[in-house]
């Protein structure tokens, strides 16, 4: 968790990851932002988030991304 | 009835004076020509998004809710906040079906690690994503037709696309240097007009009859602009227009300056229309139908004119 925060903070620095809610039904992280969210967490985890992934409810919280990770670390 | 406003009181007027700039742009000078493309830019604006409320508003009488079009554009701080606000239903459709799956497509994701070696990571991450943002900006040029004109309007829009995300750290520095407040009142004023006018200049060509007229005009605008006294030498009453019909032009596009800076903080005027009283709700309504129907512009024997977007 603590990692994933590290990465967001990374990409967008003005944000508060950990009181945001609703990162993209607030429009608060834009296409770009997913894309590099996605690249580093497949780089850094290991893992292959792939479009079918890319569903607002994945990535409105940090919590929702670590659990997101974490899904697709079990699934292999 | 914004909708028929925007189309029968601007559009289609403001249609007049652009069709004789562009089809004839040899014969005006560089200022009339910034004035021409401007003005198309306010022509396809209240074109397309007027026939898009009229749709909506003939959807919601049968309980249909269509999704919004426009989120006023030309209050957009960047290009690519632009696109954001226009024409939104195909921007979805492009970041869902090209930008996504082409930016997590495996080749493009080995591209960003081995661009990350050869650049270091903060441009070779940048790298994937601003060719993918290429392709989709050349998908929308194709997407107005197999034109080269229409390729062009798909660079151009890539390239300022593309120089924001590389040059963004730059700007971050030349900001601090300067001490620009970034969420000062002038600031956003100049990156709101700096937007309009790129958006401005990239819209010649699209509407231009070729590519090669759309780069006679571009160098016409931009080597000669100064030639002020075109606004003063009775050339605009030379367009089609005459005083009166370049008043009711300029009110129309000061009405649509307001409404548009209302709904951008917040306010609803049909909301706003809808909590007063039953009498002055009517007696606003019959006015705005009398002013359409008094100051619209109907084209030859009466027959509307066509919407821009409708063979799209």
């Amino acid at each position: 968790m603590e990692k994933v925060l590290e990465i967001l903070k990374g990409i967008r620095p003005d944000i508060d990851f950990e009181k945001e809610t609703k990162l993209i039904d607030d429009k608060i992280l834009d296409s770009f932002d997913i894309i590099s969210i996605v690249s580093e967490f497949n780089d850094q985890f290991n893992i292959a988030i792939d479009v079918e992934d890319l569903e607002p409810d994945n990535f409105n919280t940090v919590s929702a991304m670590w659990k997101l990770i974490t899904d697709k670390q079990s699934n292999g | 009835m914004w909708g028929f406003f925007k189309k029968l009181i601007i559009a289609d007027r403001i249609a007049i004076p652009v069709n004789e700039l562009f089809e004839n742009a040899p014969n005006y000078n560089g200022f009339l020509l910034l004035l021409g493309t401007i003005m198309y830019g306010i022509q396809v604006y209240t074109d397309f998004s007027a026939g898009m409320e009229i749709a909506r508003g003939f959807s919601q009488m049968l309980s249909i809710d269509l999704d919004l079009n426009f989120n006023q554009p030309y209050h957009a701080i960047s290009i690519e906040d632009f696109w954001r606000r226009w024409h939104i239903t195909l921007g979805s459709f492009m970041k869902d079906y090209v930008f996504y799956p082409l930016s997590l497509s495996k080749l493009n994701m080995n591209l960003g690690k081995k661009c990350r070696k050869l650049f270091g990571v903060t441009i070779g991450k940048k790298i994937p994503i601003i060719i993918v943002m290429f392709i989709v900006y050349l998908l929308v040029g194709f997407w107005h037709g197999a034109e080269w004109k229409y390729v062009a309007y798909g660079i151009w829009n890539g390239t300022f696309i593309a120089s924001t995300i590389l040059l963004e750290p730059f700007y971050n520095k030349l900001k601090k240097a300067l001490s620009i407040n970034d969420k000062s009142h002038d600031y956003i004023f100049f990156q709101r007009f700096r937007t309009f006018v790129i958006v401005s200049l990239g819209r010649l060509f699209p509407r231009a009859p070729s590519l090669m007229k759309a780069l006679f005009m571009m160098g016409r605008i931009t080597t000669g602009w100064w030639y002020i006294q075109g606004l003063f030498d009775k050339t605009l009453l030379k367009l089609g227009l005459n005083t009166a019909e370049w008043l009711v032009l300029v009110v129309g596009i000061i009405i649509l300056f307001i409404v548009d800076y209302l709904h951008e903080h917040g306010k609803s005027i049909r909301n706003i229309i809808a909590n007063q009283s039953i009498i002055v709700r009517w007696a606003i309504y019959y006015a705005i139908i009398i002013i359409i129907v008094v100051f619209g512009v109907y084209g030859p024997m009466y027959g509307a004119t066509s919407f821009i977007y409708q063979q799209f």
